[in-house]
Parts: structure tokens; sequence; C-alpha cells
């Protein structure tokens, strides 16, 4: 069943995932090849401001190869109404879990592509023996940061409608309300405490706060 | 049906009535001009007022009353500055000067005796976005001022003390000591954030004589950090390789002739060391790491010298080098490659277990929070 489901998912998603990879793929060996017209970029802290920039590129690539992912995959059933998935003869739980399974070695794809692309991109750079090249780190983190974008995009679907919008409004309603009471209180606010738990694991968002550069100290 | 006489009427009464809003035309412009002054001198002796009432705040040897957290006293007059406001400044003094006394030990109060702020209200400043200026007492550190919200700047607050009393400590020191770094003395213990930083610096500077230090040479490291002498510092910090990025980095200048240009572009180019080498002369050269890397080095020799290391730096009377060494109790080249070591190890740590773990988590808690089974149609 798990091996039709993906081969269903792979016939919708293919040529989101061959764009998203060959783009992935050339981006880090593009970067080094404009950085390459000057010396400066060259220097090791031009380098590693370099892949800095690179990884905000490749973090926003992560999130939109997890939608996009998403919407190729069950742009079909959502416009059907989901009618033919009930009508399978697997419980919805288990038919779940196989889309989201089929769904994950998908997106391995791209992040498998960017690890290439990053080890043959950076191989012709030359690189001074203070800094390293974390392609893998960095593909590992775009594969983290792209089912985390599925699965949140998945459980958001799941939950749309009035609980959707019942917990948008609270969170709204928060974001105006406890500024304001900051504000009159004056209560002193342990901001960089904050900032650290947000960043930090085991924060959602931390794979994104994480360094990224391929081309690192 | 219409009535026109009383549809008139209605007009007239409609507009006498909209007269009475309209604004008196009998005044006179002496009039106006007379109580304008009147006005301006209630201004000026409201002013007078506040500026007398916030110098009797500064001056007064018995301030109405006072937070004194250790080296850090505040003054302030509580009928203007809120409970709120107080609260916040004292535990700003208060952790502040608990991290002076990490760095200093019981030598905090004989390196930077003690600073003293008068705490006044910023006027209209309203009552949410209360404000409040602090203002040294003590004139050696110079009169800057902060003028911060109160609410949720505490740390701003705290950075504040700490720049002062560093900036107190420097104005005690040697001034041989301050042309090397200033402030002379950290005054908080770096974080481990801070040490990144500067394994940033060290790691990504390029310099020949930085890769020799970072391969264990200590007389490189004592070079970059500025504790031997260098007259050319070209020759002391860069080499051949390092040229073109130099050269590039500086350009060409307005008034070079073409030339120069045409030298500096086949330098960029080519990288050739002779081609290089005509032009990297003319190219007046900065140090290779930022000056904050020395006070890096200064807070590992006080650690390692523990109970009185900020009194033996400050008080020694011989060469850097020497006051490093009697701070710390280890010879400089030891201290230097104790600073290379801990620079190597405070790398960025990339925390891909941390990571993986919180991505896997929370999508597997994501991928249970979707397994609902929709309703069909």
């Amino acid at each position: 069943m798990f091996k039709q489901m993906l081969a269903v998912q792979w016939r919708f998603s293919r040529k989101t995932i061959a764009a998203v990879s060959v783009l992935i793929a050339i981006l880090p060996a593009l970067t080094m090849r404009l950085s390459a017209v000057s010396t400066v970029n060259y220097t090791p802290r031009g380098l590693v401001q370099q892949s800095i920039a690179l990884g905000l590129v490749l973090g926003m690539f992560a999130v939109l190869t997890g939608l996009f992912i998403y919407e190729s995959t069950w742009r079909n059933d959502t416009s059907g109404k989901n009618v033919y998935l009930l009508s399978l003869p697997i419980t919805w739980r288990q038919f779940m879990l196989n889309r989201l399974c089929g769904a994950l070695l998908l997106l391995l794809l791209p992040a498998l592509c960017l690890w290439i692309g990053g080890v043959i991109g950076t191989a012709f750079v030359p690189l001074p023996p203070t800094l390293h090249v974390y392609a893998l780190g960095v593909a590992f983190r775009f594969f983290l940061a792209s089912s985390l974008t599925y699965c949140l995009w998945s459980a958001l679907v799941q939950f749309s409608g009035q609980k959707a919008t019942l917990v948008f409004l609270v969170v709204l309603l928060l974001a105006i309300i406890v500024p304001v009471i900051i504000a009159i209180t004056g209560v002193a606010l342990p901001l960089e405490t904050i900032f650290r738990w947000i960043a930090d694991p085991p924060s959602p968002v931390s794979v994104f706060f994480s360094r990224w550069a391929i081309i690192d100290v | 049906m219409f009535d026109r006489n009383r549809f008139a009427g209605f007009f007239l009464a409609a507009i006498f009535a909209g007269a009475t809003w309209l604004p008196a035309q009998n005044r006179t412009a002496d009039s106006t001009l007379g109580q304008r002054w009147v006005a301006a001198e209630l201004r000026l002796a409201r002013l007078k007022a506040e500026a007398a009432h916030r110098d009797s705040i500064v001056n007064s040897n018995t301030p109405p009353q006072e937070i004194v957290e250790d080296v850090i006293t505040i003054h302030y007059d509580s009928s203007v500055i809120g409970r709120a406001t107080v609260a916040v400044l004292r535990r700003a003094a208060r952790t502040a000067a608990s991290e002076i006394r990490k760095v200093q030990g019981d030598g905090a109060v004989r390196t930077i005796g003690s600073i003293q702020f008068a705490a006044l209200p910023v006027p209209n400043a309203g009552k949410i976005g209360r404000l409040v200026r602090l203002r040294p007492i003590v004139s050696r550190v110079g009169l800057n001022e902060i003028v911060a919200p109160t609410s949720g700047f505490g740390s701003l607050f705290r950075q504040y003390f700490l720049d002062m009393a560093a900036a107190q400590a420097t104005g005690l020191a040697d001034p041989s000591l301050a042309s090397w770094v200033t402030p002379v003395i950290p005054l908080a213990k770096k974080s481990q954030e801070d040490w990144t930083e500067v394994a940033g610096w060290v790691l990504g500077a390029q310099s020949e004589t930085v890769k020799r230090c970072i391969n264990g040479s200590a007389l490189s490291c004592g070079t970059v950090l500025g504790l031997e002498a260098t007259d050319d510092k070209l020759a002391a910090f860069y080499g051949p390789r390092d040229y073109p990025s130099l050269v590039e980095a500086f350009g060409v200048q307005k008034n070079d002739p073409d030339s120069v240009a045409t030298i500096v572009n086949r330098c960029i180019r080519t990288a050739d060391d002779a081609t290089c080498g005509q032009i990297i002369r003319r190219i007046r050269v900065g140090d290779p790491l930022p000056g904050q890397s020395r006070l890096s080095l200064v807070e590992i020799a006080l650690e390692r010298g523990g109970v009185g290391a900020a009194d033996r730096y400050l008080a020694g009377t011989g060469t850097i080098r020497e006051r490093l060494a009697a701070a710390s109790g280890v010879p400089t080249d030891t201290l230097l490659l104790i600073w290379r070591d801990r620079v190597l190890a405070s790398r960025p740590t990339h925390k891909i277990a941390g990571i993986a773990l919180a991505g896997f988590g929370w999508s597997l808690l994501l991928l249970f929070a979707s397994l609902r089974r929709p309703k069909c149609g």
C-alpha cells in the first residue's frame, strides 16, 4: 500500500521536486562563482559571510519546499473534498501515516541534492585551514526545516475552520494586550532569555535560527 | 405640502445658531501678544523650576533617596521616579555590581572606587512611555547620559552601569594601559556567545600572523594582540598572500593616477606577488583583529590570577606583557597559548543533536495532530 501511495505522491509532485532540487543543488556553486569576482569575498571572513547569506536563502527555500510538496501531493484530494481518500479500505490514521512517511521520503531528495551540490560547489574554493565545509549539516537542516513546515502545514489544514480561527484570534489578542499590560505595569522583560528560549532547542523554530553556513569556522 | 416661509425661517434660525459657534472677532492684536508673553513667562518659570529641581538632586549631598548596590550608587527623587522604575534600576545595579565583582573580586572598590548616578525623570514623557535619564555624578567618567524607557530595559541600564564602571577604571589606570586596550578591564565575564564572536574574528581574519598564532605560535599571538612593538604593521601582520584582498579593500583612491589603478586591478586579478608588492606600500593597513579581542586576553589573565589579579594588572608599572604575567601568575607566552586554546574551543557549535531532536519531536507532534479524520464533503 505504501509503495502505491508513494508512487501517486511522486507522480503529482515530481515536477516540483525536480525544479527545487536542481535549483538548490546549483545555488552553492552559483554563490561561490559570483563571489569569485572579488578577492575580499574569498578571505575567510568573506567566505563565511557569503555562506551565511546563502543559508538565509536556503532556509526560505526549505519552507517553500515543504509547502510546495504539501500542495502538490494534496491538491487533487482537497479539491475532491477527500471523498476518494475516505473510500479507501484503510483507516484514516493508516492513510495519513503512509502519506506523511511518503512525503518525508520525497523531502529527502532536495536535501540530498543540496548536499551533493554543496560538496561540488565548495570543492573549487581555495579554503584556508581555519574554515570547513558543512554541506551535510546544512542539507540535514534543510530536510528538518522542510519536514517541519510540511507537518505544520498539514496540522494547520486539519485544524482549519472554527478552531483555527479561535486560535488565531487568541494569539492576535495576546499580541495586542500583552505589550500594553507590560507598558502600563512597567514589568521588565528578560528579552535575552526569551530570545534564547525561541532560538535554542527544543524550540520548534530552533532549526531556522541555527547556523546554516555551508562554509564556517 | 412645502411651506416656503417656514423653510426660510428654519434656514435663518440655523444660520444664527451656527453663528454663535464662530470665533469672536473682538480680540485685538495687542491683547493676544500680551497673553503670549504671560504664557511664555510661565513656561520659563516652570522650566527653571524643573532645572533647579534636577540640579538639586545632582548636587545635593543628602539626596532624598538612594540605591546602593556595592560599587554603584543611584540618587533619585521618589516624588518623580516611580516605584517600578526604582525596581528596574535596583535590579540592573545589583546584577551589574555582581558582574563587576565576578571579574575584579574584592579589588573592585579599590579599582573603580564607586560610581554615582542621578536618576532624573524626563519631562513630558507620559505615563506609558516612562523615561528616566541616568547622569553620572563623578565627572571623571564624563557626562554621558542615558535616556531609556523603564519597562523591559533593565539589561540596557545594566550595560550602562558596566560601561561607566569600565570608563571609571580606565580613567584611573595608567595611560599606557588605556592606549593598549579601552576599557582597560572587562567589567563583565564574557558569555559563550561573546567567546564565539572572538573565535569568529580570529578564525576569519585574513592575516598570515593570525594563522601562525592559530597554529600555535605564542609570539604571533602576542603580535596580533598588540603585545609586541610594531612600527610596520604590514610586515608584522600580513604576508604576500594577504595583499590582493588588502589592495582590493583599499581600492583606488580619487587622486590616484591611471597607472595606479591599472596595477591595483592587475594585483586583484592575478594575485601576483610582484605586482601587489608594487602597490601595497601605499596602503595604510589596520590590525587584523578588533581591539576588543585584547580584552579577552585580559579576561583570561584575571581568571587565571584569581584574587587580587585586577589590582596587580592595574597597579603594575612594567610593559603590558609583564602586567599580564603578574596578573595571571603564569608567563605571558603560556597565557597566550591558553587564550588561543580558549578561542579554538569557542568555535560556533552547530547543536545538531538538539536541533535534530527538536525538529523530529515537533514534526511527530504535528503529525499526530493532523491524524484527525476529516468530515466527508
